[in-house]
């Protein structure tokens, strides 16, 4: 009896997984099916998932001739790379200081990083631009970058004060007993520690630099300088969309960011979820 | 109890820390959007000359049909998303929570569509949407003796459809969420439950919810700052269309200040925003703790 119920959970739970793994795989699976097409496969009744005559000529239209795609990811890699470089090294200080600060302020510093994330970025988007264009600076990666650091900055310490919160304060007093400054309990000590939080915190940086859209729309006007969610409209084809060439330069923008996610899944997921459940 | 000399000594010592951090916060944050409040009683182009004009643009925003339809279209859309991908984010936190070997694969599958940008994964659910007999979707619903629609030119169809790839873009996240809100409760509480003939219904509703409450209200309110901000998907699907059907707040915003070049109009929409966000933001909190 016991057993045909323990039996009956499993199959409810495992038609439930299949259901739900289908349910965000499948997407997924029609852009690698379509990037795997020619033209006149793409839409066909009924449906195949499963190309007939695979091809892979539509990744090499992606980089061939003519093609700017390589150097778009080259644009993506630079930008991305250098704003969780900035957001790390600001994260790591900011975070232990949030996570260990307990004079009465500490309210006030929690209300400035909620009130971050309140502010919609259409409202910073127009003097962003504006203030740009003074300095010369748009149309630059630099522009970019700075827009990227205003956003992803208070994201990148609320995540990382998580995982300092995680690491016990006995083991900075007893630094600071055995005469360490505060300076070096924290470089030689907590820091250490909280490394697999910083993997994490950076990737995560990394991917919503990664696809951010609309001031990669606005701020880069130039053909060479455009980052991978705009560059990627050069494949729309310019009379009718070729599905094909859009949906292999889709894979390709996937691909580099799941490479990364499988190295710090387990920490990513517990760090995100943790920070907001403790708020 | 510390006193509160060395509570005052603990504040120098952790502002050295805290300093990078607010730097980065006032240059980048709180100075554009002080500027964009200025700029909300300006009229001129994205790169010549402003001028002052008085509160004549937020005047504007009340007479502006556009501004009206795009508003009402936000919250409509809001208000499809965040219920839909509650229920439906809670139900699966609270199966895989039963799970054992499977658990860290269903949670990573689930961090996909939020790993990858708008962009890409708007242009297979375009392939999906695709109108007539060959369209993929159309396909599916046709199992179910549905006929083919023309789901992002259906003025009636456009915001439910942009719901359906938001909620599956968006549902991983709210999950993964709830999964960590799950893990807060004690164990002992359900078997006590248990013990005292409480059933499922009775223990999702007396332990599950009310313990819950602090997730619900952080996704809540992240849900409506971030459904509020609708951009990547309507450029993506819609462009706005058919007509107004899909016009969001920002959506307007950009188009202003980077089609028509009405930057002060762009900025007021902009405030306008941040205040609506602030007000309704502020209005969950006082429901949600107040129950």
């Amino acid at each position: 009896m016991m057993r045909a119920i323990e039996t009956r959970k499993k199959v409810v739970t495992g038609i439930f997984v299949v259901l739900l793994v289908a349910f965000v795989l499948f997407p997924f699976a029609v852009m690698i099916s379509m990037s795997l097409k020619e033209p006149d496969e793409q839409f066909t009744v009924p449906p195949r998932l499963i190309p007939q005559r695979p091809t892979v000529v539509n990744y090499f239209h992606v980089f061939g001739r003519g093609s700017m795609f390589a150097r778009y990811f080259l644009n993506s890699f630079l930008v991305a790379g250098s704003t969780t470089l900035v957001v790390v090294a600001v994260a790591i200080f900011s975070s232990y200081g949030f996570a260990r600060l307990y004079f009465p302020g500490r309210m006030g510093f929690f209300t400035l990083l909620l009130l971050s994330q309140l502010f919609p970025l259409a409202a910073i988007i127009v003097p962003l631009y504006r203030i740009m264009s003074r300095v010369g600076l748009i149309d630059s990666f630099l522009s970019l970058i700075i827009a990227y650091l205003a956003f992803s900055v208070p994201v990148g310490v609320w995540l990382l004060r998580g995982f300092f919160t995680g690491i016990p304060r006995d083991l900075e007093e007893a630094a600071l007993i055995d005469g360490c400054t505060r300076w070096q309990a924290f470089w030689k000590v907590v820091l250490p520690l909280v490394r697999p939080g910083i993997g994490a915190t950076a990737s995560y940086v990394f991917f919503i630099t990664w696809q951010e859209f609309m001031f990669a729309l606005t701020f880069i006007t130039s053909a060479e300088k455009r980052t991978l969610p705009r560059g990627i409209f050069d494949f729309v084809g310019q009379y009718e969309t070729i599905w094909g060439n859009l949906m292999a330069a889709s894979v390709l923008i996937c691909v580099p960011v799941f490479v990364i996610f499988l190295f710090v899944q387990r920490h990513l997921v517990g760090g995100l979820t943790e920070g907001a459940v403790k708020g | 109890m510390r006193s509160h000399k060395t509570n005052s000594g603990k504040a120098r010592e952790w502002f050295p820390f805290l300093l990078p951090f607010l730097c980065f916060y006032v240059v980048f944050m709180a100075l554009p959007v002080l500027w964009s409040f200025s700029l909300s009683f300006q009229q001129g182009g994205l790169l010549g000359g402003t001028f002052y004009v008085g509160f004549q643009n937020y005047r504007s925003v009340w007479d502006d049909q556009v501004f009206l339809t795009a508003l009402r279209n936000t919250a409509y859309y809001t208000v499809l998303v965040i219920p839909t991908i509650m229920v439906f984010s809670l139900f699966l936190a609270m199966m895989i929570n039963q799970m054992h070997r499977l658990q860290n694969f269903v949670k990573a599958c689930i961090f996909l569509p939020l790993l990858s940008s708008a962009v890409p994964l708007a242009i297979v659910w375009k392939a999906l949407f695709t109108p007539g007999r060959e369209g993929p979707l159309n396909y599916l619903v046709g199992l179910i003796g549905i006929s083919p629609q023309n789901w992002l030119a259906n003025p009636a169809l456009v915001i439910p459809s942009i719901v359906l790839f938001e909620i599956w873009r968006g549902f991983g996240f709210w999950t993964l969420v709830f999964l960590g809100g799950l893990d807060t409760i004690p164990k002992t509480l359900y078997e006590a439950a248990e013990i005292d003939g409480a059933g499922i219904w009775g223990r999702f509703r007396n332990i599950t919810v009310p313990l819950l409450k602090p997730t619900f209200l952080f996704l809540a309110v992240m849900g409506v700052i971030w459904n509020f901000q609708l951009f990547d998907a309507v450029y993506m699907l819609t462009y706005g269309g058919p007509g107004y059907s899909s016009y969001s707040i920002v959506w307007y915003v950009y188009r202003n200040a980077f089609h028509f070049e009405k930057l002060g109009y762009a900025a007021t929409m902009g405030i306008v925003l941040l205040v609506l966000i602030l007000l309704l933001t502020g209005f969950q909190r006082r429901v949600m703790e107040g129950k």
